[in-house]
């Protein structure tokens, strides 16, 4: 398998804060996998510097084996690379459609942009009956189903999602992770940042485990399911 | 009545100019939240330009009917390319200072505009005549075709802007950028492009706005960009700063509140106060909404920002 996205001593500062400390993290093409870890551990500021919002003080990131600092943040979608950020990040203010189109901003001359919206439709009866509504109407759940439209219609090769069940009712996270299974099934690369453990590791292939700053484990995810600390610490104990 | 109608028609046209410059501060403040106080300077500029292309052009024998688009073209290419330098050079290095940082490049950036306009085009005031002497008469009511040329163009203008920033793929990228410019980023807008973009496009207003100054008023001279640019600052601000409906409008009754306050103040006051006093008017507006109505007429959750 080729290796997509490689992630070397990867260092992140807030200040003199070090709040991501020499990870290294590999995600090869098709792969899904899950990075959990508790408040604080440092996981959205490892996405973050994939996509480019943060600078790493130190460390390697290559993407389909180029260095990905040559990239400017908005320059990485087009290379297939798309975060959905922790808290969705809808444009409030912008239509339903609008945020779709944001998503195919990159392609946007591009003749496929309308039938992927049609597609995205498809997933999502909700968006569709409102789609000239600003998002900013949209529940929650619905803002992250739109999140997700909107990242889809970059055509993305690797998704990167940051806590997509944050704040979300159970049935809600439910539907929300049925999408993200037909997305990963449809071929597309995922790194999974969650805090519901359990979820994450059901779902993924293999999985990283943070702790302040520092991967402490990493496994196939169904090893790490079953791993004493891993249950102690993220899963309630009690179940095994 | 006739007195009141008139001061509308004068208050209108003049309000269209406040409303296309207001435009210019507030695309600018919708999308980074900063105050361009160097936008007032960026009218005279284009108004200084027009001007000496015109007179330029009417010296090479060019007619005015073709020598006067023209020059307006020539003066919106120079603000388009001033606004674009300016933000590159003075705003981009200051993206993330403390706000006060941008805040003072502006207001030295318009001293450093209007002292080489000074050097270009002297001190004193320049004269433009449009070879316009009709004038229709509606009533007791004058309306002069210079008028109505402000009035028509600005209103057209102010439509195609709003048809930008709400249909265009450009006008959705600045909308994105205004509510959140990290997630723009993320969805491949290139945000610092469409800054840029923004500044160039409320330049070429201004050069418009320049151009119909000075044949409203038959002059023009370096610091003319002062005054004017206060007076489209409040009429933003009257409209709730960010607010794209909020500038034309606050624009309009910005104008129509001058210009009708010069009208009566003589009879108010009892001849105390002449039309002179006609600038106070966009300060005591200005006053009043900073401190009654700070958000501004469409400010605030229901205006539709940039
Ligand atoms: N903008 C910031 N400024 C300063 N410190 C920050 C900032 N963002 C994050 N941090 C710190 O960096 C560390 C890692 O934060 P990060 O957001 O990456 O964690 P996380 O694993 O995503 O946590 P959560 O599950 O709460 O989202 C934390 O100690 C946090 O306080
Ligand atoms: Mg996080």
């Amino acid at each position: 398998m080729t290796i997509l996205l490689d992630i070397a001593g990867l260092s992140v500062c807030y200040g003199g804060i070090k709040a991501v400390a020499e990870v290294d993290l590999v995600v090869h093409e098709g792969e899904r996998v899950a990075l959990i870890g508790a408040n604080g551990a440092g996981k959205s500021s490892t996405l973050k510097a994939v996509a480019g919002l943060m600078v790493p003080s130190s460390g390697q990131l290559l993407y389909d084996g180029t260095p990905l600092e040559r990239l400017a943040v908005w320059q990485r979608v087009g290379a297939g690379l798309c975060l959905v950020p922790e808290g969705r990040g809808v444009f409030p203010r912008l239509s339903i459609e609008e945020n779709l189109l944001m998503g195919a901003w990159h392609r946007r001359r591009d003749a496929g942009v309308l039938s992927d919206m049609e597609r995205i439709y498809g997933l999502f009866e909700r968006l569709k009956e409102r789609r000239l509504q600003p998002a900013g109407t949209l529940s929650g759940g619905e803002q992250q189903l739109l999140a997700l439209g909107r990242a889809l219609m970059s055509r993305p090769r690797l998704l990167l999602l940051d806590e997509p069940s944050m704040g979300l009712a159970p049935l809600m996270v439910e539907k929300v992770f049925d999408v993200i299974r037909a997305i990963a099934g449809s071929g597309v690369t995922l790194l999974l940042v969650e805090q519901n453990a359990r979820l994450a590791l059901e779902l993924c292939d293999r999985a990283y485990v943070m702790e302040s700053g520092k991967v402490v484990l990493t496994g196939k995810a169904d090893e790490c399911l079953r791993d004493a600390r891993v249950q102690e610490a993220y899963l309630g104990g009690d179940q095994s | 009545m006739a007195t009141f109608f008139q001061q509308l028609v004068n208050g209108l046209t003049l309000g269209s100019i406040y409303a296309l410059v207001a435009l210019g501060y507030t695309m600018v403040y919708g999308i980074m939240e900063l105050i361009n106080f160097a936008h007032g300077d960026m009218v005279m500029v284009g108004a200084l330009v027009t001007l000496s292309l015109t007179h330029v052009l009417a010296g090479l024998g060019v007619p005015l009917a073709l020598a006067l688009p023209l020059s307006l073209l020539g003066a919106m290419a120079v603000c388009m390319a001033l606004g674009w330098l300016i933000e590159r050079v003075a705003y981009r290095p200051l993206r993330r200072a403390p706000r006060l940082a941008p805040l003072i490049t502006a207001i030295g950036l318009s001293m450093v505009i209007e002292q080489v306009a000074a050097l270009l085009w002297g001190r004193g005031y320049l004269t433009f005549s449009l070879p316009v002497s009709r004038v229709w008469n509606l009533g007791g009511v004058v309306v002069t075709p210079i008028q109505t040329g402000v009035l028509g163009l600005s209103l057209l203008l102010m439509w195609g802007l709003l048809w930008l920033v709400r249909k265009t793929s450009l006008g959705r990228a600045m909308r994105a950028t205004a509510q959140n410019p990290e997630v723009a980023r993320l969805m491949g807008v290139d945000t610092d492009q469409v800054i840029s973009m923004t500044f160039v496009l409320g330049s070429a207003l201004a050069a418009v706005a320049g151009l119909m100054v000075v044949a409203y008023y038959g002059i023009g001279n370096y610091t003319m960009g002062f005054m004017l640019g206060l007076k489209a600052f409040t009429a933003a601000v009257l409209g709730g700063i960010g607010s794209l409906a909020g500038a034309m409008w606050g624009g309009l009754l910005l104008g129509v509140v001058e210009a009708l306050g010069a009208g009566y103040i003589g009879d108010v006051t009892g001849g105390l106060f002449g039309s002179n006093y006609k600038d106070v008017f966009a300060f005591l507006v200005l006053i009043g909404v900073l401190i009654f109505h700070p958000q501004g007429l469409l400010g605030g959750r229901a205006g539709e920002k940039v």
